[in-house]
């Protein structure tokens, strides 16, 4: 299992960085969104619960532009049927989860200081990287399942937004209401944010390292 | 060559539906270890998709599938590790090399690549393994794919269209591996190729 994980990530990392589909088009939205929202606030000085929404927007969008990708690559260039046979359920679904949370880290890498720099926001402390780090966590972990689903019904991307809502709405809450009393300069509680958010993320993947197989599986 | 494995794979009213639509019904057949059963029948009733059940990774609609390994009966899961697969439903990574592929194949079956790459050779890949597979012709990635389904000497062989554009050399090839495999494998090939339907010594209708 685990030889099978690996090889499965370093596959798809090799044809990820050889076409570069899924980073380019959320690396581009996400330096589109920052840019036009920083030319439309205008340098005008926004309240911190509005950038804290702004910034979570974005990466939520910006996920959600890339992330079913991985699977609805598989789905589309027919190659679902090769992983089907060579790697059990489990190694895929572990190997898209690492490469997911892995996309959305280095888009998080890109966002925050695009973000803080265009929309002027002063440098916030280790206590929102923190959080950024534990948000962007549970977004990859709860949507990977999703992506699968979505491929599996046609690879609709626009229908992995409308399903993803829901389902990452209670971290979009606890990540917009922390990063607004961080922003603020008040006393956030960000350990207890952030165990939160690790907690649910770790609900959701052991329920979908359950399910996958059977969302996996032909009929 | 590989000790033999006795497998024994038993179809018994096997069917397939899509939708209110029934694509074969009542398919039953006892094949086992040594024996090559050739699944012959026009377009669009359902060798293809008999093929991916019998492979593991497509479910039935009704019927059963019975197959044990030395009397001990085997899950999907475990006949899947057992089976050797290539199918013109089955795409290779255009990104990745013939070399690379070889090696995410082997290495997430568990097996090594020097058969494999012996193989490619064999099917006369060897100059082009580090070429990406999306420069392959349709001929170069059938050879690679038929390499691939060997990759891990299976138990069971299952073949859909293998001769599909492979040249006279290639078609030479592949019969000689089937002869070469049919003592220690049971090999099963879906085809309307009368030559490739010829290779096997029983035959599986479907109308």
């Amino acid at each position: 299992m685990l030889r099978a994980t690996r090889a499965h990530i370093r596959k798809d990392f090799t044809v990820e960085f050889r076409s570069r589909f899924a980073v380019s088009v959320a690396a581009a939205f996400a330096a589109i969104t920052t840019l036009s929202v920083s030319l439309a606030a205008g340098g005008a000085p926004l309240a911190p619960l509005v950038h804290a929404i702004l910034y979570w927007i974005i990466v939520f969008f910006s996920a959600m532009s890339g992330l079913a990708h991985i699977f609805t690559r598989e789905e589309e260039e027919g190659t679902s049927l090769l992983l089907r046979l060579v790697a059990p359920p489990e190694a895929v679904f572990t190997a898209k989860l690492v490469f997911n949370c892995a996309m959305l880290f280095a888009l998080a890498v890109i966002i925050t200081p695009l973000y803080l720099f265009f929309l002027n926001v002063g440098l916030p402390g280790p206590g929102f990287l923190a959080l950024a780090a534990s948000g962007t966590f549970a977004i990859a972990a709860s949507s990977t399942v999703l992506a699968a689903i979505v491929a599996r019904a046609g690879g609709k991307a626009a229908l992995f937004t409308v399903i993803s809502f829901p389902v990452l709405l209670p971290v979009l809450w606890i990540c917009i209401s922390t990063t607004s009393t961080i922003l603020l300069g008040a006393d956030a509680d960000v350990a207890g944010s952030a165990l939160f958010l690790l907690a649910f993320s770790g609900a959701l993947v052991a329920v979908s390292y359950m399910l996958f197989e059977h969302i996996w599986s032909e009929e | 060559m590989k000790k033999p494995a006795n497998i024994l794979l038993t179809a018994d009213g096997l069917s397939k539906r899509y939708g209110s639509g029934w694509i074969f019904r009542g398919v039953s057949f006892n094949a086992r270890t040594g024996e090559s059963l050739a699944i012959t029948g026009p377009n669009g009733s359902g060798k293809s998709t008999l093929c991916e059940i019998l492979a593991g990774v497509r479910r039935e609609s009704a019927g059963a599938l019975a197959c044990t390994l030395d009397g001990e009966p085997l899950s999907a899961a475990q006949r899947r590790a057992l089976v050797g697969f290539a199918s013109p439903r089955l795409s290779l990574y255009g990104d990745l090399t013939a070399g690379e592929t070889v090696s995410f194949v082997c290495t997430s079956l568990g097996a090594g690549e020097g058969h494999a790459r012996d193989l490619c050779a064999r099917m006369g890949l060897e100059r082009h393994m580090g070429k990406p597979v999306r420069h392959f012709s349709s001929g170069m990635r059938q050879r690679l794919k038929i390499a691939l389904a060997l990759a891990h000497e299976p138990s069971v062989l299952l073949l859909d269209e293998p001769g599909m554009n492979l040249d006279a050399h290639g078609k030479e090839v592949l019969a000689s591996i089937v002869h070469e495999l049919l003592p220690s494998t049971l090999i099963i090939i879906a085809t309307n190729e009368e030559s490739e339907a010829g290779l096997c010594s029983g035959r599986v209708s479907l109308a």
